[in-house]
């Protein structure tokens, strides 16, 4: 309630309750007196009106000032020391209480000051206690995250609910999508780059970064390890990355004590060059292969020739020697210029696992739904042999070519035939139908196999070839009336189980010496933001410089400025600080305040580039702002034109400030920044505001906590009821 | 009458000394240098046995393979594969079309006569 509410609201009851009071006694007195003694009394009271009027009017203007100077000396000092007592007691210690009162007042707050004085240094003494405790861990977690730094592969851990939890700076780089807007405009000019849609950021999700199906698929062969009891559970997948980098991830279960799932670690590697070298270099070898053959061949057939027949006539002599001649040149030629020793680097890394054959189909079938209804014929294979394959993408790759021949030639596949009569796996898939030309099947081959923006944006040509396995139109003399499609894949002799072993990693009862983040006590990300705690959300604390103060009347944003705010931290290495091109004149009086110029957003993007990024950027957060009332005014001034809607709930520091001090008028940033002993060190500028009021905000939590509001609900119900919420841009 | 023979190979290097094994061997010889006059050729020579290469320009020897078992017409013509591709896979390949028989190069004469003769004689 506002202060002069209060003022009103003593005076009328101090008021009221005097005027019961000498209304009860006046009416007892007149009951008592005769009715002579009532007869002069009025009569007096007619002849003397204006004195009495007089005294009356002295009296209540007495009475008033007397409440006055009570409710100032006595009633609203004691509010004011209470509410700065309780910062005292919480965010700033060395808050000091400056009330004006009556001497009694002011003795108390002096009392209450010394008192401060020696919390503080009680405070200060167990604080460097704390302190020096915390060095010691704050030094094993520093080795821990050099060494996380200086990994060359990229690390993230996840939750089970796939919130990362720990990230090095290897997987940002590799992983984060979101390149900064001047990058991409950058990057736009050469090559119509994509808008960011993902951040490798903690508690972000690692399924905006990665296809969710390539995880879950992960996590369900390495639970099908686990159910085996198998040693080396660790699972492997390729993701292509927005630009086009081809990344080996090794995903490796996280088990609690009871051996449960807690989460699971990432870990990538960069093989994009490897991956391409690889097949120049296959690509390479295979031609050489072919023209050694075929220059070898002619020879041996030519000499051949010439000695079974040596009395052949001279011009086909003459012929014959010349064909010797021009391939003993070429193999000459060949030797000289092409064969090197790079064809011993030819292994690729491609991550193909062993499995039984027998397995992999019964995984095509659990994993493509629609193949549940089809026969499974398997004869002429033995059970036990092996082939090499990356599941899911060769699955992916057989589920693609059913899907074209249901879509191109309304076939569906009955039945699946599985042989293996010499060293290849043939899988058949067959229908009543007729059979499939080469060419249709070529010119599948060169077709992604799937959309863009999932996961694997492979071609069915490039699945097959690091399977070194091809698909062919087979024609069964037996079933004439069918068509058939033959999977060839190479089988693997035997396989030696590998010395390089992933160890399951097994969270234990006592955390690990070196390790002492929190990681896994973490709760679930509930659906239900509003009951959460405030302590325990996800913030994108922002701010906006503009042109002017009226949204309506065409004042535009001219810069961005958001940080992140995790487990009540604030993370200065996940922030956003963009200058935008309002494409209008910025005007003198607002350069003034923020120091931006027409000059330096020259080349800058415009709203409708900015805005998504900070969108993406806020995504399954809670918005806060100081005065937010004017900053979502300004992004919704902005739906229409880049289709961007923010539906995130928002914060209000302004709000919020009224509601833990309601004795104070001021809750501009600057003031409320002082008063819970934050420094502002860039004012006016979108970042170091938006910085500034993350401060505050954590410090405003703990005080509403104390006024018994815990949950992001209750902030917001409350925020409703302050005075400032009328406001309106 | 001579059994013909059509060879379709790219590479004269590997059809004169075949045409001349082939015609010391009492065949009728016709060679061809693409997927495409061969099966042109087939239709005006009437071969009993193609000597097919795989690698050819535009139309390869698979295609040509799988275009003449699609004919019903050319059920009884014997088709070798001739190829420099020597996987599994490749021979599989060929195999899986409906050839006779895959000889991969290098070869020996007296390997391709005898496969040739085998199969002309069954």
């Amino acid at each position: 309630m506002k202060l002069n509410n209060k003022f009103w609201l003593f005076a009328a009851v101090c008021i009221a309750f005097t005027n019961a009071i000498a209304v009860i006694l006046a009416v007892l007195f007149w009951r008592q007196i005769s009715p002579f003694e009532r007869q002069m009394l009025i009569r007096l009271f007619s002849e003397q009106f204006w004195y009495f009027f007089a005294t009356g009017v002295f009296l209540f203007a007495a009475f008033g000032f007397t409440l006055d100077w009570f409710f100032r000396f006595y009633i609203l000092p004691l509010i004011q020391m209470v509410e700065e007592t309780r910062m005292m007691n919480t965010v700033n210690p060395a808050h000091r209480l400056k009330i004006d009162g009556s001497r009694e007042i002011k003795e108390l707050a002096e009392l209450i000051n010394a008192c401060g004085d020696q919390v503080e240094t009680a405070k200060h003494i167990i604080d460097q206690t704390v302190e020096s405790a915390k060095a010691k861990t704050e030094a094993e977690k520093n080795i821990l995250a050099t060494i996380m730094a200086e990994l060359t592969q990229g690390v993230l851990i996840c939750d089970t609910v796939g919130r990362i939890l720990l990230y090095n700076r290897q997987a940002q780089r590799v992983l984060d999508k979101a390149q900064r807007p001047e990058e991409d405009l950058e990057a736009e000019k050469k090559e119509e780059s994509a808008l960011p849609e993902g951040f490798v950021g903690l508690h972000r999700s690692v399924y905006s970064l990665i296809d969710r199906n390539l995880i879950q698929y992960a996590l369900k062969e390495i639970q099908r390890k686990l159910d085996r009891s198998k040693k080396n559970v660790s699972s492997h997948f390729v993701v292509i990355t927005q630009k086009r980098r081809q990344l080996l991830v090794e995903t490796l279960p996280i088990l609690d004590e009871d051996k449960r799932f807690a989460g699971f670690s990432l870990i990538f590697s960069d093989i994009t060059h490897q991956l391409k070298h690889t097949g120049q270099l296959n690509e390479h070898l295979k031609n050489m292969a072919k023209s050694l053959r075929s220059s070898i061949a002619a020879i041996r057939s030519t000499v051949d020739l010439m000695i079974q027949f040596p009395d052949m006539a001279a011009e086909q002599k003459n012929d014959f020697l010349e064909i010797v001649s021009e391939q003993a040149e070429a193999l000459s030629r060949m030797l000289r210029n092409e064969l090197t020793e790079t064809s011993l680097y030819a292994k690729s890394r491609w991550p193909l696992a062993p499995i039984l054959v027998t397995d992999f189909i019964a995984t095509l079938q659990d994993e493509a739904l629609f193949l549940t209804d089809i026969d499974l014929e398997v004869t002429e294979c033995d059970a036990r042999c092996m082939i090499r394959v990356d599941n899911y993408a060769l699955v992916l790759a057989i589920r693609f070519v059913l899907e074209r021949l249901k879509k191109e030639f309304n076939q569906d596949c009955s039945r699946i035939r599985l042989t293996a009569p010499g060293n290849l796996v043939q899988v058949d898939l067959i229908w009543d139908g007729p059979p499939l030309k080469i060419e249709t099947l070529r010119q599948w081959s060169s077709l992604p196999l799937t959309a863009p923006q999932e996961g694997l944006p492979l071609t069915l040509k490039e699945v097959l070839e690091h399977h070194h396995a091809e698909i062919w139109p087979h024609t069964d003399s037996q079933e004439p009336g069918a068509g058939c499609l033959r999977l060839f894949i190479p089988m693997v002799q035997s396989e030696r189980p590998s010395e390089d072993v992933r160890q399951v990693a097994q969270l234990l009862k006592k955390r690990p010496e070196f390790y002492d983040f929190d990681l896994f006590s973490r709760t679930g990300q509930s659906p239900e933001l509003e009951k959460r705690l405030l302590g325990e959300l996800t913030y994108t604390v922002f701010d906006t410089e503009t042109t002017g103060l009226d949204p309506r009347g065409g004042d535009e944003i001219i810069s961005i400025g958001a940080i992140r705010v995790v487990n009540g931290r604030l993370l200065h290495a996940e922030t956003i600080h963009q200058l935008v091109d309002p494409c209008r004149p910025i005007p003198g009086e607002s350069i003034k305040y923020h120091g931006i110029t027409d000059r330096m957003i020259e080349g800058m993007p415009t709203i409708d580039k900015a805005l998504p990024f900070l969108y993406h950027f806020a995504l399954d957060t809670v918005l806060v702002a100081h005065n937010a009332a004017f900053d979502m005014r300004m992004l919704e001034m902005k739906e229409k034109t880049t289709g961007i809607r923010f539906t995130n709930p928002v914060l209000d520091t302004m709000h919020l400030s009224a509601i833990v001090h309601p004795a104070h008028e001021d809750h501009s940033l600057d003031t409320i920044a002082q008063r819970l002993g934050v420094s502002l060190t860039k004012r006016h500028d979108a970042l170091g505001d938006a910085i500034a009021t993350g401060e505050v905000f954590l410090k405003i939590i703990p005080l509403l906590n104390e006024k018994g509001i815990y949950t992001l609900k209750d902030a917001l119900v409350a925020s409703q009821r302050t005075y400032y919420t009328r406001l309106k841009y | 009458m001579a059994k013909k023979i059509l060879i379709v190979d790219d590479e004269p290097s590997i059809t004169v000394p075949l045409k001349f094994l082939m015609e010391q061997n009492r065949f009728d010889v016709m060679v061809v240098h693409s997927g495409e006059d061969a099966l042109t050729a087939i239709d005006v020579f009437e071969p009993d046995l193609v000597l097919l290469d795989v690698m050819l320009p535009a139309v390869d020897g698979f295609q040509v393979c799988q275009r003449l078992r699609e004919n019903p017409l050319r059920k009884n013509l014997k088709i070798v594969f001739l190829s420099a591709m020597t996987r599994d896979l490749d021979i599989a390949k060929g195999n899986t079309l409906g050839a006779d028989a895959y000889i991969t190069k290098p070869f020996s004469n007296a390997e391709v006569v005898r496969q040739v003769k085998d199969l002309l004689s069954g």
